[in-house]
């Protein structure tokens, strides 16, 4: 159970979040004309990395950010939280 | 009752207070104070259990957590399930059984399977996994692994609590250097947490006697120093069993004077780890007959229980701290015959003891005389040329000490191996922890003041932080440096004989000589092939031993090999402690404003998905469940029926770019509803599973409300706002959850027009004004509703959705009025039967992560004119493989009387063992007068009105693939 450094609320615990996956390339905009194995890398192959990864995760049970959190998955270590960037 | 083996005098137990208790329903007398295993040692009895994989006789090895010997079952009041006979006091009439033992441990009946022993060969788990026929073997390995059956009744055994807490300083030890740590970190003022750890209560480092007075006095003045600190909280009776990122250690305290265990979850700026060290035994063949007990374990019965439980004592070992051990049993009267160690050079070790102690250098166990008791033993030198006969009752056993690792190995810290202590001991930490004293393998008390004394100083300076400087106790007699030397496994075998490495499990080394020939060379591998250190002990006396052997084995260092990594719990916790309190307070059950209504008519209610509480059918006096529901059910089909759709999901979507998202997100045009209806509609994930299906109704331009399933809601507002944020960011929506703001009743059934026109309401319900799929606004009998003319059961049908404070007004006028129409409250379990009459779509039931929306008859919900939404892609290209797809049939057993169970496979005719579908919901039937099922089969939609196959827990049983539809084929009704 981790502690969330949410930028609106503080450190929060991880029970007051929804961990959405890992951050990933946003949906491309014509994915009907994507060659399927395009389409199957974007579906399948999410980035998976030993160390720093950035995650998704929404403060559902606090403020209600949505939360981009560099976290390292040999430590536990938090790097950075911020905004989910919505652009 | 005199005890045989108690001493006259000394230790902590109270010869005053006799304590008789029950021990495989025999009567015995302790003392208070006394453990069970204490106890039984000092009466004399020897077996205590049978062995999990052999069934061999198997007595008390340790004094503490650590016990691979000795597990046991407490019956009755304050009972408890698998605990070591080590950890348990006893009480007055307490009812105690041996586990694995049947009929007793004296006269095992499984003892037999010793002479099919070859049987059960080391890797018998991982080849039986690989057969077919697994659940032939299972039953079998369950009542032969010999953990205490599940308690039948479900009451609890005790309760159960939990509790988040901060600190600076978390100290885990209530040893010496737990004790020095917490008062040198409580003087810098910060908030102190002092888990006074269970772990610690075993034998310890042995300590000289007279030093051990000298050293609890002093203890004891640093603990009364203590209770002068406000910022200092005191764990009793705790056990850290967790080690967690970023600092979280979670510690389960037992609260006795609440009958209750409190987990603690602690998030600690700084962890100092006093975890002490234990004692690790020796591998020599048949080093587990009952009466060979650990070192520490005999040091321990001796001082703390005054129990010496032998009269002719042999020593064996590989380090000098058996001496001490040697000196407390002769200070208490007691003669020891032998001390055999391993060691040619022994040193100064030895000088000074009495000329009746036979010294033996350089010598080791060969052979071990006894079955159910040891009796004797053959010492040989290890260069072989002299062997000679001991007899003794009782053998206690020094392998060397270990630093208590397990949390520290959670904490993700470094560990390595240290040859002058022959053990693993910790090196950098991964987060803020530090590990002191023995922990830190500073096994000699002096060394052990000192060093924590130093570390905790330099913590603290660390930080910024002050204390005061802490006087250390002079002792006398601990001058002597601890010093061993390896010892893995005997020079050599004897066939017939044993040599455990993990006595719990029953591994030995041959079965570790196996897992390497067959090529499983890593230690975690060695672990799986073998089970060793996967009992409840999880090996704490074993697993550096197993270490060392596949070292000596495979001729690679040490660190090289490493150590089995400990995991949490470090000991059994309750299940409860981790399960139950979350539920209680974190996620409540959640009910609706007539949740009470429904108690007092009669309602079972159940947890009907995410949380809620609600009715699965109301029973009347002297009905069962079935005509409950069959007579709920023929009230909708044929009069007037009411149903709390309260917690259905809803959600409010808004903005200039609303049609355009849910165009994304739905299967299906959501763009061109008109105003004041709805559309069914479906929402896949991008893989193109189902992820939900529901109604979504256009209430104005840009505005939309769509509702979902109820167990699914979260699900749903999770996909929405997910998209929104990340896929979708450039639309501008809002999507708001409604489900609590709009609550409903549901009237359904023929009846449902005439009966809702007789209330005073601004909507026109003829079908021409107001046809299936429509919503309107308006006001009834003065309360503003929302009325959708929605139907989950086929029957005509209207939603009147009110906002929650009125929702108990409405259902109280409604159940008032219908009365003369004889309108019936119904349950989801009535919902449940009417939807499969109409072959409607449930998640739980037909949708498992497999089927597509083609399979199951819905093709027609997937746009062909939109170009793009989520899952369209996935599905077209699931589908370009052309094998066969699974597709929703109906289902009817040609046998009138069967029900086919739900989940039952349908196998092909020609080959049973191959299975081509599967029941999804089967039903009775009450407009039918039969059982009717649904079901998933190849190809299903192309073979209607054959007969297929359907394997119950009988038999086989014939059944005709009809139409997945069993009422109302054209929607007739529904629409009217
Ligand atoms: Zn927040």
């Amino acid at each position: 159970m981790i502690t969330i450094n949410c930028p609106f609320c503080g450190p929060r615990d991880e029970r007051e979040f929804e961990y959405c996956g890992p951050h990933r390339q946003k949906r491309p905009d014509k994915i009907n004309e994507m060659t399927t194995s395009a389409f199957i890398d974007y579906l399948t192959v999410p980035e998976n990395p030993e160390g720093e990864a950035k995650e998704v995760w929404w403060h559902r049970r606090g403020c209600g950010a949505w939360l981009l959190v560099v976290r390292n998955t040999r430590t536990h270590e938090i790097i950075k939280v911020s905004e989910l960037d919505a652009t | 009752m005199p005890h045989k083996y108690r001493l006259p005098q000394g230790g902590k137990i109270d010869r005053q207070k006799p304590i008789k208790f029950t021990f495989n329903g025999v009567t015995i007398e302790g003392c208070q104070g006394d453990t069970i295993a204490s106890a039984l040692l000092a009466n004399g009895i020897r077996i205590t259990g049978r062995s999990f994989k052999y069934h061999r006789p198997r007595g008390i090895v340790t004094a503490g957590i650590e016990e691979p010997g000795t597990f046991v079952e407490v019956m009755g009041e304050g009972r408890s399930t698998t605990v070591p006979a080590t950890m348990v006091h006893v009480q007055p009439e307490m009812q105690v059984k041996s586990i694995n033992c049947w009929p007793n441990p004296k006269y095992d009946l499984a003892q037999l399977l010793q002479v099919f022993s070859p049987l059960l060969p080391s890797g018998f788990y991982y080849k039986t996994f690989f057969q077919p026929e697994w659940k032939v073997f299972e039953p079998f390995i369950r009542k032969m692994a010999g953990l205490a059956k599940i308690p039948q009744d479900d009451t609890p055994l005790q309760s159960y609590d939990s509790t988040d807490t901060h600190c600076e300083f978390l100290i885990v030890g209530g040893g010496i250097s737990g004790i020095i740590a917490t008062v040198m970190t409580a003087q810098t003022g910060k908030r102190v947490i002092w888990v006074d750890n269970l772990q610690n209560q075993h034998g310890g480092f042995p300590i000289a006697s007279a030093d051990k007075i000298i050293l609890e006095r002093w203890l004891q003045a640093l603990r009364d120093q203590l209770k002068g600190f406000a910022n200092v909280r005191i764990l009793k009776q705790a056990l850290a069993w967790g080690y967690r990122e970023q600092n979280l250690v979670l510690v389960n305290q037992n609260r006795e004077e609440v009958n209750d265990v409190l987990l603690w979850r602690i998030r600690a700026r700084q962890v100092l780890l006093a975890n002490g060290c234990t004692e690790r035994g020796l591998v020599f063949p048949d080093n587990d007959r009952p009466g060979i007990m650990l070192a520490s374990g005999v040091m321990k019965y001796c001082q703390h229980y005054a129990v010496t439980p032998g009269e002719r004592i042999i020593l064996y070992t590989n380090n000098n701290s058996i001496r001490i051990l040697a000196e407390t049993l002769m200070g208490q009267g007691k003669e020891i015959s032998a001390i055999i160690d391993t060691r040619e050079d022994t040193g100064q070790d030895y000088r000074g003891l009495p000329p009746t102690i036979k010294i033996l250098t350089g010598y080791e166990i060969t052979k071990v005389i006894g079955w159910n008791s040891v009796r004797g033993l053959i010492a040989s030198s290890l260069s072989g040329d002299d062997s000679i006969r001991l007899s003794c009752d009782l053998l206690a056993v020094s392998g060397g000490w270990n630093p208590n690792l397990q949390l520290w190995m959670q904490s993700g810290g470094a560990y390595a191996f240290s040859p002058e202590t022959a053990t693993f001991v910790p090196t950098t930490s991964l987060q803020e922890v530090i590990a002191l004293g023995m922990c830190a393998g500073y096994f000699n008390p002096k060394e052990n003041l000192c060093e924590t004394r130093k570390r905790v100083s330099e913590l603290i300076e660390n930080l910024g932080l002050k204390s005061e400087s802490l006087e250390l106790p002079q002792l006398n007699m601990s001058e002597k440096p601890y010093r061993i030397q390896s010892y893995w496994q005997p020079s050599s075998t004897n066939i017939g004989s044993k040599s455990f490495v993990d006595i719990l499990n029953d591994v030995t080394l041959e079965d570790i000589k196996l897992a390497l020939r067959e090529g499983y060379d890593d230690i975690e591998l060695v672990k799986r092939y073998t089970t060793l250190g996967m009992g409840l002990d999880q090996g704490k006396t074993g697993n550096v031993n197993a270490t060392g052997i596949v070292a000596t084995l495979s001729g690679k260092p040490m660190d090289d090999v490493g150590l089995i990594k400990y995991r949490s719990p470090v000991s059994p916790i309750p299940f409860g402690t981790v399960g139950k309190p979350e539920g209680k307070f974190i996620k409540p059950y959640r009910t609706t404003p007539i949740t009470n209504w429904n108690r007092k008519n009669g309602a079972v209610l159940y947890e009907a998905g995410a949380n809620w509480k609600r009715p699965g059918y109301y029973l009347l006096q002297n009905e069962t469940m079935a005509e409950a529901i069959n007579r709920e059910a023929r009230a909708v089909r044929n009069g007037l029926a009411i149903y709390d759709g309260s917690p259905l999901g809803t959600f409010e979507i808004k903005g200039r770019d609303a049609a355009k998202f849910l165009d994304m997100i739905y299967t299906n045009r959501i763009g061109d509803i008109p105003k004041g209806t709805g559309r069914y509609g479906l929402m896949l994930t991008e893989e193109g599973f189902i992820l939900d299906d529901g109604v979504c109704f256009c209430m104005a331009e840009n505005w939309y409300q769509v509702s979902v399933s109820t167990g699914n809601a979260d699900q749903v507002h999770l996909h929405l706002e997910k998209c929104l944020r990340y896929d979708f960011s450039h639309l501008e929506v809002s999507v708001t959850n409604l489900t609590l703001q709009w609550m409903n009743a549901t009237v359904c059934g023929p009846l449902a027009r005439d009966f809702l026109q007789e209330f005073s309401l601004d909507i026109d319900l003829s079908p021409e004004k107001f046809p299936f799929m429509g919503i309107r606004d308006g006001v009834f009998n003065g309360m503003p509703v929302r009325i959708a003319r929605v139907s989950f059961t086929g029957e005509l049908s209207f939603e009147i959705n009110v906002h929650t404070r009125y929702l108990k007004q409405l259902w109280e006028r409604l159940i008032s009025k219908g009365n003369k129409y004889g309108i019936t409250p119904i349950g989801s379990e009535t919902n449940h039967v009417l939807r499969v009459e109409k072959g409607f779509l449930s998640l739980g039931h037909e949708v498992d992560g497999v089927v597509d929306p083609i399979d199951l008859g819905l093709g027609w919900v997937m746009s062909k004119f939109k170009k793009d939404y989520i899952g369209k892609k996935a599905v077209a290209l699931n589908r370009t493989s052309h094998l066969p797809r699974k597709e929703l049939v109906g289902l009817v057993a040609q046998n009138n009387d069967i029900q086919f169970p739900e989940g039952a496979p349908i196998v092909v005719s020609k080959n049973q063992s191959i299975i081509e579908g599967h029941v999804t919901a089967s039903v009775w039937s009450e407009i039918n007068n039969r059982f009717v099922a649904l079901a998933l089969l190849n190809n299903g939609r192309s073979r209607i009105s054959e007969i297929v196959q359907v394997r119950n827990l009988t038999g086989i049983e014939k059944g005709e693939v009809v139409a997945p539809c069993f009422y109302d084929p054209d929607g007739k009704r529904l629409r009217s």
